[in-house]
């Protein structure tokens, strides 16, 4: 753990000199893990590359700012991608809905359900997803950030933030249904 | 709704089984690209196109300074002319004007009524004879002089003063018409005669 943490010092010391090895190596290293988190954003493969390949451009721009003693390299570069990623995603649709709701009963998915399908079945589902409804699901279900988090991150109520959310969920029973495995 | 499902937990953790597309070649190719134009390394740098955007900086350099320079020397040289025309429009005061009045007032009593009306434009008045008011020159002094100096002349013209009775004056080398001119008289009498 230790020398994994010495590595990664001495490649943010490299990419701080503009050296385009540090540069390569860093990454070579953070793309297993942060590729899916672009992919989740995206509508496909192609589209997930684009917005990794902006995101490493902000972090190798930025790394001025990171500092090692205030956080891990891995959750400063999550957070640039998610940032990058939801970019994307505002180019394509508008967050502002006038219909907010405070309160709205979930609909009941058994967990069988989605242990009869795969990851890219589940994957294709999301994506089906209006744009703004895919941003909210994503950072709700799968990056875990609470509505108020989301709300000030998109720029949005926290109403328009449960809106969205509730309408993902009854689009994925919906969906789950439509492949009978309700 | 404000907590996570337990579905939501598990399409999360199926999520993090998602295939991998193998990309990391073509990204890092594209990132180097775009690592080279944004931030160059000495050792790396592309020639042709810095030399190209450092042309391009320089040229709109320069065509923004030269446009700024046009504006400040437009700007300079229209400076004083606004104040001329907002010093001429500027509204007079009366105290002013009863003064410049009683000056021009003055002037009436020194200056010829010829001047005095070419300083009223204004003051209308019914002439009987305009004519005897026009001054008339003398273009045969004025050719005299021009061809004595070859040069145009700098004095002022002689203006001599308008005569209206034509009437009255008499050239004594003429003779009157009398009722005998326009008397027929045939050639034969006319030799007797």
């Amino acid at each position: 753990m230790q020398a994994q943490e010495a590595e990664i010092a001495l490649i943010v010391k490299g990419c701080l000199a503009n050296d385009r090895k540090a540069q390569e190596a860093l990454f070579r290293h953070f793309y297993s893990f942060l590729m899916p988190v672009a992919m989740r954003y995206s509508r496909d493969e192609l589209d997930g590359a684009d917005i990794l390949n902006r995101a490493f451009m902000k972090i190798f721009k930025s790394m001025q700012t990171f500092d090692l003693g205030k956080g891990s390299l891995y959750a400063w570069t999550k957070r640039i991608v998610i940032n990058e990623g939801l970019d994307h995603i505002k180019s394509r649709a508008k967050f502002n809905y006038t219909d907010e709701i405070e309160f709205i009963d979930d609909p009941a998915i058994d967990n069988s359900a989605i242990n009869k399908i795969n990851a890219e079945e589940l994957m294709a589902i999301i994506r089906q997803l209006p744009p703004a409804t895919h941003a909210v699901f994503i950072l709700y279900a799968i990056e875990g950030y609470k509505h108020k988090e989301i709300a000030e991150q998109l720029q949005v109520s926290e109403g328009t933030s449960k809106w969205h959310l509730s309408e993902a969920r009854k689009t994925l029973r919906h969906k789950l249904e439509d492949l009978n495995v309700i | 709704m404000n907590e996570r499902t337990t579905y939501e937990q598990l399409i999360a953790r199926k999520l993090e089984q998602l295939p991998l597309p193998d990309f990391s070649n073509v990204i890092w190719e594209n990132l180097q690209k775009q690592l080279d134009a944004d931030m160059p390394v000495s050792d790396n740098i592309p020639a042709k196109p810095l030399v190209g955007k450092n042309l391009l900086l320089k040229a709109c350099f320069a065509i923004i300074t030269a446009i700024i320079l046009t504006v400040l020397l437009f700007l300079w040289v229209k400076k004083p002319l606004i104040k001329e025309k907002i010093k001429m429009s500027a509204p007079v005061k009366k105290e002013q004007v009863l003064q410049k009045t009683n000056e021009e007032k003055t002037e009436e009593q020194h200056i010829p009524p010829f001047r005095s009306i070419e300083n009223k434009p204004k003051s209308i008045s019914l002439i009987k004879h305009p004519a005897a008011l026009i001054p008339l020159v003398d273009s045969a002094a004025l050719m005299r002089d021009s061809l004595s100096n070859h040069t145009i002349s700098t004095r002022k013209p002689v203006i001599s003063k308008p005569s209206l009775d034509t009437s009255t004056y008499k050239n004594p080398e003429i003779k009157e018409i009398t009722d005998d001119d326009y008397r027929l008289i045939p050639e034969r009498k006319r030799k007797k005669q």
